[in-house]
């Protein structure tokens, strides 16, 4: 049970990866199909991968039954589809699927400061985030956030470059500094008005520049020829891969450890989350696994994870004895009354 | 460094804000310039819903401070006025406005300035196709001898049709934006 956490971890984070990348390509196919051009693309397409990219939409589209496929060439059925595919649009950053408005705690009360007013749209958006991390804590960062798991993909690239004997440096920085940009940037956004903190936050940038991306493919699948040439990202790419770069070379999980803005908010958000690691100390072999593997670079094995556990749960799947457990309030009523499987993996080691 | 920071403040606020750069026009029911861009947080969900892709977002050709926000640029594809990026806007930086003529005309995004020396219609040429493109028409502008457009400036919504259907080149009618209006008309003493 405890290894498939990281399992379940990853398809969460592999599926949110999946719509930041689906939905921009989504939103301009919705564009294609209210315009009735589908069926010109198709007889236009010489094979370009931005012809390509809609029409296999296309065709998933039509593919849940038989009789759909004939009614979407109907201006209705067509209106219809696309009425329905707006539902879904945005990104990580601020989004709306199927009914669900979600929008960044960030960027919403950088918002909020630099307009000095709350809005109903606005609380409604952030509503669900915040609950969520008022109760599981910083998951954002460890479950969600896309800019996140490719910061993730650099301690392993760190690993395999240690592995062949490449010295790397491990610069560590202070952690108040994602606290320090978080602070400034609301102050900035108080006292001048310029919301800033959107522009460098990895995750934000990332859903901006897919978006971009697919705008770009759209004109080019209509032109059927390149309208762009090989520059189709933007500046904010170049930012997360020097980040990218730094992290693997000079100083591991730098970003989400040390300066990103959003993972100070969602740590202040749930410094007082209900579940929580705790280490139950008569089983602890002092093995000092769980400080190896954690993300970031904390102590697991004292009493209280802190402020910056993001409860990614990487140091309870790696804890042999089964010392580390999720710890919530009614836990302990819970066993009390049998309702809960009593942990394993200790009475296999003595036996 | 938090420290630091608080001192450069005032010294911010001074800065000439989007003087120095192009305008572009606005989604329709976008709040003053000023409070739009303190409130908008370039999600570009307004880009992402709009029918006809006239807006898009700002790069970094619009300064820092417009990074990310949206923009008609109207030459390219005027806004139809379908007031579909009103209703998704998670900050409301664009207030609700519903696509009835009233809701139409409560729209304020710019005003279009017709350049009468290079028309054609004001050298005699009927044209007239600035007239059949507007969403307001006989309101927002009518028609005179060869059919010269007259824009009427309490009436017109700045939607920037008129602006993408010109077909003179450059452009002989321009959608002046609602923040660069008002600098405009105390240039030329007009009051605003």
């Amino acid at each position: 049970m405890r290894g498939k956490i990281q399992w379940l971890r990853r398809a969460v984070q592999i599926s949110v990866i999946l719509m930041v990348l689906i939905t921009p390509f989504l939103v301009q196919y919705r564009v294609l199909l209210a315009n009735n051009e589908i069926e010109a693309l198709r007889r236009g397409n010489n094979g370009r991968f931005s012809g390509k990219i809609y029409l296999t939409i296309d065709r998933w589209m039509r593919r849940p039954s038989k009789e759909e496929a004939s009614n979407l060439n109907s201006a209705a059925e067509r209106e219809k589809v696309a009425r329905r595919l707006e539902n879904v649009r945005g990104n990580v950053w601020s989004a709306e699927i199927f009914g669900f408005s979600l929008t960044d705690p960030l960027g919403g009360i950088e918002s909020i400061f630099a307009s000095r007013t709350v809005t109903k749209a606005l609380l409604i958006g952030m509503l669900i985030p915040v609950l969520v991390t008022l109760v599981l804590g910083r998951v954002f960062c460890s479950w969600i956030c896309p800019a996140g798991f490719l910061f993730e993909l650099t301690d392993k690239m760190r690993n395999f470059l240690v592995k062949l004997g490449i010295p790397l440096r491990s610069i560590s920085y202070s952690t108040l500094n994602k606290y320090t940009l978080l602070v400034g940037g609301l102050a900035m956004a108080f006292f001048v008005g310029l919301p800033l903190l959107g522009y460098f936050y990895p995750p934000a940038l990332l859903g901006r520049e897919f978006h971009q991306f697919a705008d770009t493919q759209f004109y080019e699948s209509l032109a059927g020829a390149s309208t762009t040439g090989p520059f189709l990202f933007s500046g904010a790419l170049l930012f997360i891969f020097f980040i990218f770069l730094i992290e693997i070379t000079l100083a591991g999980r730098m970003w989400c450890r040390y300066f990103c803005p959003g993972g100070a908010l969602y740590a202040i958000l749930g410094s007082r989350r209900i579940i929580r690691i705790a280490n139950t100390t008569s089983a602890c072999t002092n093995c000092f696994e769980c400080i190896r593997v954690c993300p970031m670079g904390l102590n697991p094995m004292a009493t209280e994870p802190g402020l910056e556990c993001d409860n990614c749960l990487v140091c309870l799947t790696s804890c042999q004895p089964g010392s580390l457990s999720l710890d919530f309030p009614f836990k302990k009523i819970i066993q009390a009354n049998g309702l809960a499987k009593e942990d394993k993996p200790a009475q296999k080691i003595a036996s | 460094m938090g420290a630091v920071i608080p001192v450069f403040f005032p010294l911010l606020e001074k800065l000439p804000k989007n003087s120095r750069f192009k305008k572009f026009l606005r989604p329709p029911g976008a709040k003053a310039e000023e409070e739009f861009l303190r409130d908008c947080i370039g999600c570009g969900q307004c880009a992402n819903v709009c029918p006809n892709k006239c807006i898009t977002l700002y790069g970094l050709e619009g300064g820092l401070e417009n990074l990310a926000t949206p923009k008609i640029n109207a030459r390219a594809q005027g806004c139809i006025l379908c007031m579909a990026c009103t209703q998704v806007c998670p900050t409301a930086a664009l207030e609700k406005l519903e696509p009835t003529p009233e809701g139409k005309q409560a729209v304020a995004m710019g005003t279009a300035f017709v350049s009468e020396d290079i028309c054609y219609s004001f050298a005699g040429r009927t044209c007239g196709v600035c007239y059949h493109a507007c969403p307001l028409p006989g309101k927002a502008m009518t028609l005179g001898l060869y059919e010269q457009p007259h824009v009427h400036a309490e009436f017109c919504v700045g939607c920037g049709l008129c602006e993408q259907a010109c077909v003179h080149m450059p452009q002989a009618i321009r959608v002046v934006p609602i923040a660069n209006l008002n600098e405009r008309l105390r240039k030329k003493g007009i009051p605003a």
